[in-house]
């Protein structure tokens, strides 16, 4: 399939440009990693000793070289080290990970889960005022700041209500408020899109063809309007990723849980570059992997799509 | 003889904007069994309503403000203005059906076509999945598709329009219905697929026995295939009758202009032929491919064409013929791979893209709701030439001279000079192509190339659109070529004609060789194809009345 072939080498060649925009952006902030970790007052260290870790640190070399090292080091599965504790970058990341896949991936489920049940909701309901409300949903919830509502959901589920412990909390209970703090935010756009996707699907004159030929509102949704709607919204849902990362960020430090968005806070405090360039290849290779994954599903979806494939 | 349908005052509204517009105003109507019954009428007229209020799927908005829908059916009559919405679900489709307008976008695009024709068959639980699947390929082969097995496993985009409509059809008759609902089933096919698929349908109802009702905008279709025909306008009923006693003798003066509009080719007089003169627009070897390499698709194969300074030249065929193909490539829209196109002096290949070029040639479309922008005034749409095209005398920058000019266009058109300040939507589709030839002649091109200018429009305002174009072209000394499917048209407007077939050019002549004498067999089956009953044609030859009575569109 010369088509995946083509998408796979573009999604690399974004991976690369990521890796080099990156490194040249953290390159080009004033100050460096070594001053903002040593050049405190109470270690004392001297102009001398600050380049000398330079030096063992390798940021006293041209920036080309250093790019290149760090690209090499990146192919051959070395990360680097952190500037803050001296830690393997990519030990950092394995303990990191699996809390926020975890976190990410059942956010992303319930989000898809509330935008599906919200959208259809507010499109097959029979009474109007039912319809009206849920349509109202998302708008709301997209202006919902993340690290707001995740505050609120403490607030009340955990501290009024008493329901979810917050110390000592099992890993289920401890997953519950974080991932709907999570998948609102990215439940209210995917609805909103996918809302407008069945509007316009039930508008197609093959919908008023369904009709006539007896299809209630089920056989509607299911055999007719599902999959046509579906696919516009999957785009969307491919772009959300980078939300999901963002939200991350926040859910994590507002929830104090540990993870890639806690890492990533941290990293961005102490200047860590080295951590921070592994977070943002890593992020921009998961954002393109699910891209590409919507890309090659949609044909599935659409057979329309799959004449061109195979062209 | 009895009677299956019987409509009695029926009324419609619609809610637009906040207020109710009567759609349909105290209609009535008897369709007997076995028969058709066509609703014939121009947009607006409500027939399509009538359609949608008898099979309970009136569109957003929609409501019966009175009257009754009586269906006499084997197990008794029903009165579906006041049956429950879940009753009339069950008659949908099982003893009501409806063949759509346009099998283009009547089929889901991402189910197969054997999902679509089992739909009614599986919403109204007739039989077992595997019964049900055999039952499609039989049904895909009755309404005539080859290979029916494989066809089922298709998606729609695979098929052909008239391959599609069949499936639609097979669809609509599965359960083998009382009443079949056809919404100008033809209006989107080519008239040779449009002639097989009315027969199709003819074939069915007798084998079923069921009834139709035509809703169509072509009285030729109606006069051909009807027994009984009613004339709509503006949601009234202007008269209804036998068909054939209807349009012979029609007893109101609307049912009379459109008979006397509706172009055919019966008309006595086509254009008389002028005397050959040296060509002004050359079309030599003229070939064009899409695609690359061994999938290039060859729409436009070695065609040559003349036409003489002032006069119309005439480019028919069904869809992929290659006759859009040819115009845009004239008014220099893409460049070909091979052969020479000149007007006049100029060389149109070598100056694509130039503003003299535009200066020359202009093109009109066929849709003038989309080749409009609908955020621009009239004025700014008409006028926009004259700033994009400096030469136009000097360039225009003086604001009143350009209101001027534009006012002047409009005049030319027939539209009043306040036109200019609307949007359009304002306007009708008529005033609208009026607009979009005012916009292509304000720069004085020599050349205009009309594609399928007039194919969108209703025939009454259809016919008042090539009467201005006829003067335009007498007053102004234009060339047109003028592209068409419709041989009607070409009868009414062309000097000369060229029929194309798969991008071939097979036959060229005068309008009234073409016409009168064809000496290509597909130029025949073209002409067979066109609904025209003989007894239609002299009905309208004593009725012939002068254009332009009616108000401008």
């Amino acid at each position: 399939m010369p088509y995946a072939l083509r998408r796979t080498g573009q999604a690399a060649l974004v991976v690369a440009a990521t890796f080099v925009l990156a490194f040249l952006l953290l390159h080009a902030l004033p100050g460096d990693a070594i001053v903002a970790r040593y050049a405190s007052p109470e270690l004392g260290l001297t102009e001398a000793q600050l380049d000398q870790l330079r030096l063992v640190y390798g940021t006293d070399q041209p920036v080309w070289v250093q790019l290149w090292q760090s690209a090499a080091g990146f192919l051959s599965g070395d990360l680097g080290t952190s500037l803050q504790n001296g830690a393997a970058v990519e030990s950092l990341l394995a303990a990191a990970l699996p809390a926020t896949v975890a976190l990410a991936s059942l956010g992303f489920l319930v989000a898809v889960l509330l935008a599906c049940g919200v959208a259809v909701a507010a499109t097959f309901s029979s009474a109007e005022w039912l319809r009206r409300a849920f349509r109202s949903l998302p708008p709301l919830f997209v202006s919902v700041p993340v690290f707001w509502l995740g505050i609120v959901l403490l607030q009340v589920f955990s501290f009024q209500l008493g329901l979810i412990p917050v110390i000592n909390a099992n890993p289920v209970e401890a997953l519950v408020l974080p991932v709907l703090t999570i998948a609102v935010p990215i439940a209210a756009p995917l609805a909103q899109v996918l809302i407008r996707s069945i509007d316009d699907t039930v508008a197609e004159p093959f919908i008023a063809v369904a009709r006539a030929r007896g299809a209630g509102p089920r056989w509607l949704l299911s055999k007719e309007v599902a999959r046509n709607s579906l696919l516009p919204t999957l785009t969307i849902a491919g772009v959300l990723f980078g939300e999901l990362i963002a939200g991350a960020v926040v859910t994590e430090t507002v929830f104090a849980r540990t993870g890639l968005g806690r890492l990533t806070v941290d990293a961005v405090a102490t200047r860590d570059t080295p951590v921070l360039q592994a977070i943002v290849v890593i992020s921009a290779v998961g954002f393109v992997a699910i891209n590409l994954a919507v890309d090659l599903v949609a044909p599935a979806i659409d057979p329309r799509l799959r004449k061109a494939v195979h062209a | 003889m009895s009677t299956l349908l019987t409509i009695d005052d029926l009324a419609v509204s619609y809610r637009a904007r906040g207020q109710r517009h009567t759609a349909v105003d105290g209609v009535s109507l008897e369709l007997q069994r076995g028969e058709v019954l066509a609703l014939v009428g121009e947009s607006g007229s409500g027939k399509t309503t009538i359609g949608h209020a008898i099979i309970g799927l009136l569109a957003a908005g929609g409501r019966l403000e009175r009257g009754s829908i009586g269906l006499r059916l084997a197990g008794g009559g029903l009165d579906l203005a006041k049956l429950p919405a879940r009753a009339l679900q069950e008659l949908r489709g099982a003893r009501i059906a409806l063949v759509p307008q346009d099998p283009g976008t009547s089929l889901n695009p991402v189910r197969t076509i054997g999902a679509s024709v089992a739909a009614p068959l599986r919403i109204h639980r007739w039989g077992t999945k595997e019964a049900i699947r055999r039952r499609v390929v039989d049904l895909l082969e009755r309404v005539g598709l080859d290979d029916p097995e494989r066809r089922a496993r298709q998606y729609p985009h695979e098929l052909s329009g008239g391959m599609r409509q069949r499936a639609l059809i097979a669809a609509a008759v599965a359960l083998e219905p009382a009443l079949i609902i056809a919404d100008e089933p033809t209006s989107a096919l080519d008239v040779t697929v449009q002639r097989r698929i009315l027969d199709l349908l003819d074939d069915l109802r007798t084998e079923l026995g069921s009834s139709v009702l035509l809703i169509t905008h072509d009285l030729a279709v109606a006069a051909e295939r009807a027994d009984s025909i009613a004339v709509l306008r503006g949601g009234r009923l202007e008269e209804a009758g036998e068909t054939r006693a209807v349009l012979r003798d029609p007893s109101r003066d609307y049912t009379a202009a459109l008979l006397a509009d509706a172009p055919a080719l019966t008309d006595a007089a086509p254009r008389q032929a002028r005397p050959a003169v040296e060509p002004f627009v050359t079309v030599e070897g003229l070939v064009h491919e899409y695609g690359k390499g061994a999938d290039a698709f060859r729409a436009v194969d070695d065609v040559g064409l003349g036409i003489a300074r002032g006069t119309t030249h005439a480019l028919v065929g069904e869809s992929g013929s290659g006759k859009t193909t040819i115009g845009r490539a004239l008014a220099g829209f893409h460049t070909p791979a091979a052969g020479s196109i000149r007007i006049g002096e100029l060389d149109v290949l070598a100056e694509r893209g130039s503003r003299r070029l535009r200066h020359a040639v202009q093109l009109v479309s066929q849709n003038p709701y989309a080749s409009l922008d609908p955020r621009r005034s009239i004025g700014q749409t008409v006028g926009e030439p004259l700033l994009n095209l400096p030469l136009a005398h000097g360039g225009v920058r003086d604001r009143r001279v350009l209101a001027e000019r534009v006012a002047t266009a409009l005049e030319q058109v027939a539209l009043p000079a306040e036109v200019a300040g609307r949007l359009p939507r304002e306007l009708s589709g008529g005033q609208r192509q009026r607009v979009a030839i005012a916009r292509a002649l304000i720069i004085e091109p020599q050349a205009v190339v009309l594609d399928e200018a007039v194919s969108a429009l209703d025939v009454t305002v259809q016919s008042q659109i090539l009467d201005l174009l006829e003067r335009l072209q007498r007053e102004l000394g234009l060339t047109y070529l003028f592209i068409t499917h419709d041989l009607a048209v070409v009868r009414r407007i062309a000097d000369t004609v060229t029929v194309l077939r798969g991008g071939r050019a097979v036959e060229t002549g005068t309008a009234q060789q073409v016409l009168s004498s064809p000496q290509h067999e597909y130029t025949r089956a073209l002409l067979h194809a066109v609904p025209s009953p003989d007894w239609l044609r002299d009905a309208r030859r004593s009725r012939r009345s002068p254009h332009g009575q009616l108000e401008v569109a």
